[in-house]
């Protein structure tokens, strides 16, 4: 997709973000009390023309797009997306998920020990030594200095505990 | 407090080895995440952060402000060694920086260009303290009124940070205003799209948000494309930057100073333009203009008198107004707010102490730049070697651990993650990341501001034109929009 036909759609997706923003989350997420005087001093005063703004902006950007799209004379070609790519994001974000749900039953230290070995999975290394080192030893020297000098509660899991 | 008892206990702050350790110590790291291609002098200052909370706030504060002030520096040394800008404001400096390395004189570059940045941040921090000081005891006189038109018109630099399209920097700016309201309201106390969640009552956590935006990015990209990069570095050479090299360079070094430091006390200009600014004057002026971008070593002075000459009067508007001078700025008015300390004018009054430690710190910052960067230009090669496979999930260890440690909480976490992958969806749209987060940290204060002024006068918007202070925000507003505007303009002309 081009740059201008991107832009067209963004803005279109700004448009409809805004406008579900101040009528949707804007009077479902804002409790304003009866007893406000002065409009302008709701607390749904300031979200609301935020959400305005963003739609706006969103108008401004498409309309752009539209008029740069007729000036210029820009070929519309499809840039083929990385399909392995693709697939190591998703792993990324299920693995993002599945760190925020297990971090305190695993332990902080130990999780990101597995966060790390994920990425490298993902990413691929030809500094294997190094890499498996820098894994252990990282999360532990960040646990020592979290815990026992900044007095930190880092979660130690179910399982091993550390001193 | 007079001036002599504020200096005296300021120095008495300032004058133990822990200080000098810290600022070292963050000057240290500055310069080397600098000089690793992929991670910016904002990252750096970013992922220090968390390390901070459990020190003494001067120490602190200092140690983020020696890595900002290295961070600059660190850039200009893969600039010159292997032609890749460790930061935005490095980029001037490749410009005779690699011919002359290339010619075998990388030694003699990175000499002077570390002589013209200890010149230049000399120079800024000396404006600095000679103008914020007077600046805040002008601002002591404000009231919500004036802090509103005054924030209204620093948002202004959104223009500078929006990088190619500022619709999309408006729509990252007013997103970022937005997401800044979660929480409880601050007059009802009712609640604001925290659906009785209490991790959401605070509202959202301002490391979790910045972490995520900044360095995690980063890492999904790398995820996204793997790509292992080796650099060729060039061999320093047997020339070191000598003293008649310094002589010749000075006039361009003292200039590009103070158009870093004139540039810099404006918001959102940054030290890339004051640098190409800095560069340009030095090629008008210099009888080798001719040599200009074929490794001319005025203009490695030049460029680096002026993205250095930046850093110190960036703290300008930060100390004596309470509004930041770019990004880093930004992260760091979060440190302040972390510590209990509140930027602007009333810091001069209630911890005038600090601020005089604080400008004690920033002298003696740009001597420890001076002995650490002359290290670091030996070690570059170490540095530049630390494989990217090793170092993108290193530094998602550094940010899981520093965001949990401000909170103890998971929420948090989640949090940077949730704006890890917007920060990414927001780079793949080619929607800037700083707008968002300059509209997340001035949000509050704009809209306490406008409705602290609104409950003062009952409702009447006539509150914000009630004197002078007003009316000269209003007008410098007015005059920042007319530019921006002019500046659309033409590039539309150019476009069609």
């Amino acid at each position: 997709m081009s740059a201008l036909r991107t832009d067209f759609w963004i803005g279109i997706g700004v448009v409809v973000l805004g406008s579900a923003l101040a009528l949707v989350a804007v009077p479902e997420g804002v409790v304003s009390p009866r007893n406000v005087r002065i409009a302008v001093l709701s607390p749904a005063f300031w979200p609301n023309i935020l959400a305005w703004v963003v739609a706006l902006m969103g108008l401004i950007l498409a309309l752009q797009s539209l008029r740069r799209r007729k000036a210029s004379e820009e070929p519309e070609t499809a840039a083929p997306m990385p399909r392995r790519g693709l697939l190591r994001l998703l792993a990324l974000a299920v693995g993002s998920i599945a760190f925020c749900a297990f971090a305190t039953k695993l332990g902080l230290v130990w999780a990101s020990m597995v966060a790390f070995a994920v990425v490298l999975l993902l990413t691929g290394t030809s500094y294997r030594i190094a890499a498996v080192a820098v894994a252990i030893l990282l999360p532990l020297a960040l646990y020592a200095f979290f815990a026992h000098v900044a007095a930190v509660p880092i979660p130690q899991g179910m399982f091993v505990r550390l001193p | 407090m007079s001036f002599l008892d504020s200096a005296a206990a300021g120095f008495a702050l300032v004058a133990h080895w822990e200080s000098i350790f810290y600022l070292a110590m963050g000057v240290l790291v500055g310069v080397v995440a600098g000089a690793i291609p992929g991670i910016s002098a904002t990252m750096a200052v970013a992922l220090t952060l968390p390390f901070t909370f459990t020190l003494e706030p001067i120490y602190g504060i200092l140690l983020l402000l020696g890595v900002y002030k290295g961070g600059i520096f660190g850039g200009s040394i893969p600039a010159i060694l292997i032609k890749t800008p460790g930061t935005p404001a490095s980029s001037a400096t490749t410009l005779d920086g690699y011919p002359m390395a290339e010619r075998g004189e990388a030694g003699r570059a990175l000499g002077i260009a570390l002589y013209a940045s200890c010149i230049a941040d000399l120079i800024s921090n000396l404006s600095l303290i000679l103008l914020a000081g007077w600046l805040a005891s002008f601002a002591l006189s404000f009231g919500p009124p004036e802090f509103f038109t005054l924030i209204l018109f620093s948002l202004t630099i959104i223009a500078g940070v929006s990088g190619e399209s500022l619709v999309k920097g408006l729509i990252a700016a007013a997103s970022g205003l937005l997401l800044a309201t979660i929480g409880l309201d601050l007059v009802y106390g009712t609640d604001r799209f925290s659906f009785g969640d209490p991790n959401l009552m605070g509202g959202l956590n301002f490391i979790a948000v910045l972490i995520g935006l900044f360095a995690l990015p980063e890492i999904i990209d790398f995820v996204f494309k793997p790509r292992e990069e080796h650099h060729q570095a060039r061999q320093l050479g047997g020339r070191w930057a000598s003293f008649a090299d310094l002589r010749r360079c000075f006039k361009s070094i003292i200039r590009g100073s103070f158009i870093g430091v004139f540039l810099g006390a404006i918001p959102g200009i940054g030290g890339a333009p004051a640098a190409f600014l800095s560069y340009a004057e030095a090629q008008r002026n210099s009888p080798n203009r001719d040599n200009f971008g074929k490794g001319e070593i005025e203009g490695v002075a030049a460029s680096e008198a002026g993205n250095n000459g930046v850093c110190g009067a960036t703290l300008i508007p930060l100390l004596s107004l309470g509004i930041p001078g770019d990004v880093i700025t930004a992260i760091i008015i979060g440190a302040f707010m972390i510590h209990g300390l509140q930027p602007g004018p009333m810091l001069f009054v209630t911890h005038s102490h600090m601020v005089y430690a604080l400008f004690m710190g920033l002298i003696l910052s740009s001597f420890l730049l001076l002995g650490v960067g002359s290290v670091a230009i030996r070690a570059f090669r170490f540095v530049a070697d630390v494989p990217k496979s090793v170092l993108a999930p290193s530094v998602l260890v550094l940010c899981i651990f520093g965001t949990y440690a401000v909170n103890n909480t998971i929420f948090d976490v989640a949090v940077m993650f949730a704006m890890g992958w917007l920060g990414y969806l927001m780079r793949q749209l080619k929607i800037p990341a700083a707008p968002f987060l300059i509209g997340f940290i001035l949000g509050p204060l704009l809209e306490n501001s406008f409705r602290q002024a609104m409950l003062m006068s009952g409702g009447s918007p006539e509150i914000f034109v009630r004197g002078p202070i007003t009316w000269t925000f209003w007008a410098l507003t007015a005059l920042a929009l007319y530019f921006i505007i002019a500046r659309l303009r033409q590039s539309w002309r150019a476009e069609t």
